[in-house]
């Protein structure tokens, strides 16, 4: 019957503080914790509580050390999820294509979300994000604008609050950011597609804004079913300037006839 | 770092089973529609395998091996999509599942109804599979889904249904002797 109350342990409810912090993504894989002083000043416990709650964290995997003693947040899903994955696309670049299959039904579904849930604060920040990104379109240089591009689905993630939707795509998107499903630089040199990726990006970014779920959606899979159709043609194209390439080096083998 | 530390955190925060449930169902009904396009008959026999093994468990009330082939059941239909990422990530998922990350299949699985139920969703999604009609296939998925949510929500509130019904009875031990219907 009605147990008596005891008060929890004060490291254990710094562990539960910080792990629902990295849970729902407002501490991200890679940052770097305040120093211990800081910290425990924040939390308003001793040290030796800080310490007993970071080492605890460490054990579960959920934060490690790095240089200097510093505190880094872990990814969820680190090594051992991408790296078969990045492993079986290294040998199969077909696999690309499903990539882009898998993604064009998640980021409907995280738009239609983020559109229908998604908070005034949310909306602050796909908002922000896609400003980023819209600064970084004048630059000649598309790397930044790559970087933005990504940064901005994370905000659509973050704002369709599915956590666990929001990890399994962050690791997809760190995998993106290393190329390991397609060269971005090789998408964004192509004439007119940037335009064209802003364009799509700003469809989302206004249905979200708008609180517009199916509109949300409907541009989402838009932009994913065009960056595979632009791929294709990138592929396609290559191959075309390959068997050029071959033809005029003499290289050909002939086959029948 | 090990495979476990999403697990483990997951574990620990409890309304995780709905974010989970939900990205299943989002991704579900689209992936039955592929698999109903896709499925060779390869793909159609071990459906089918794990669709008898899950109805001879039924039958031998095994809710462990029901639950087991469940899954299988379910993984089939991924893999009938032939899609390698999303099979690589549903199968990271439905291990997290089987771990008992997001919440206790047991506390389903024991119940008769929802089994019944879930049974008859199962069967109607094969059906559907087996007879490449992607629409049918996408309605029944998402129908599954629903109804696994619907089913564990009732499993929850029974949950603490029971405690108040037991508070009730035992009382709540915080009323003074003798008091106890006084006016």
């Amino acid at each position: 019957m009605p147990a008596s109350i005891r008060p929890t342990k004060l490291a254990d409810t710094v562990v539960e503080r910080l792990e629902t912090l990295i849970l729902e993504g407002s501490l991200r894989p890679g940052e770097r914790l305040l120093p211990e002083r800081e910290l425990a000043l924040k939390f308003d416990v001793s040290r030796p509580t800080l310490r007993e709650a970071l080492g605890k964290l460490i054990d579960k995997g959920l934060l490690y050390s790095g240089r200097g003693g510093a505190t880094h947040v872990a990814a969820l899903l680190d090594d051992d999820f991408t790296r078969p994955l990045a492993e079986m696309l290294r040998q199969q670049p077909g696999y690309t294509a499903d990539y882009l299959e898998f993604r064009g039904i998640v980021e409907g579904a995280a738009s239609y979300l983020a559109a229908l849930r998604g908070t005034d604060i949310d909306r602050d920040m796909v908002d922000a994000s896609f400003a980023k990104m819209e600064a970084a379109h004048q630059q000649e240089d598309p790397t930044e604008e790559a970087e933005t591009d990504a940064d901005f689905h994370i905000a659509v993630y973050e704002a369709s609050h599915n956590m666990v939707m929001l990890h399994f795509m962050r690791a997809l998107s760190d995998m993106l950011r290393n190329e390991v499903f397609y060269n971005r630089a090789r998408l964004f040199q192509r004439r007119g597609v940037r335009e064209l990726l802003l364009n799509q990006h700003r469809a989302v970014h206004d249905a979200v804004m708008a609180g517009d779920p199916l509109a949300a959606r409907a541009s989402s899979e838009a932009h994913i079913h065009f960056t595979r159709e632009a791929l294709q043609e990138i592929a396609e194209a290559d191959a075309r300037l390959e068997a050029s390439l071959r033809r005029i080096a003499g290289e050909e083998v002939s086959h029948e006839q | 770092m090990s495979s476990e530390t999403f697990a483990s955190l997951l574990r620990a925060h409890s309304d995780s089973a709905y974010d989970y449930l939900e990205f299943r169902r989002l991704l579900a009904g689209q992936a039955s529609a592929f698999a109903a396009q896709r499925a060779t008959p390869e793909d159609i026999a071990l459906l089918r395998a794990a669709l008898a093994k899950m109805e001879a468990a039924h039958a031998g009330n095994d809710s462990a091996a029901e639950a087991a082939a469940d899954a299988e059941f379910h993984l089939g239909v991924y893999r009938a999509t032939h899609n390698v990422v999303m099979v690589h990530i549903m199968a990271r998922l439905f291990e997290m599942q089987r771990q008992g990350v997001f919440f206790d299949r047991q506390d389903l699985y024991l119940r008769r109804g929802v089994r019944d139920g879930f049974m008859r969703q199962h069967q109607a999604l094969f059906r559907a599979l087996e007879a490449g009609d992607a629409a049918a296939a996408r309605a029944s998925a998402e129908a599954h889904l629903a109804s696994i949510v619907e089913a564990l929500r009732e499993v929850q509130r029974a949950d603490q249904r029971r405690e108040t019904s037991l508070r009730r009875r035992d009382g709540s031990g915080l009323v003074a002797k003798g008091r106890r219907g006084a006016a």
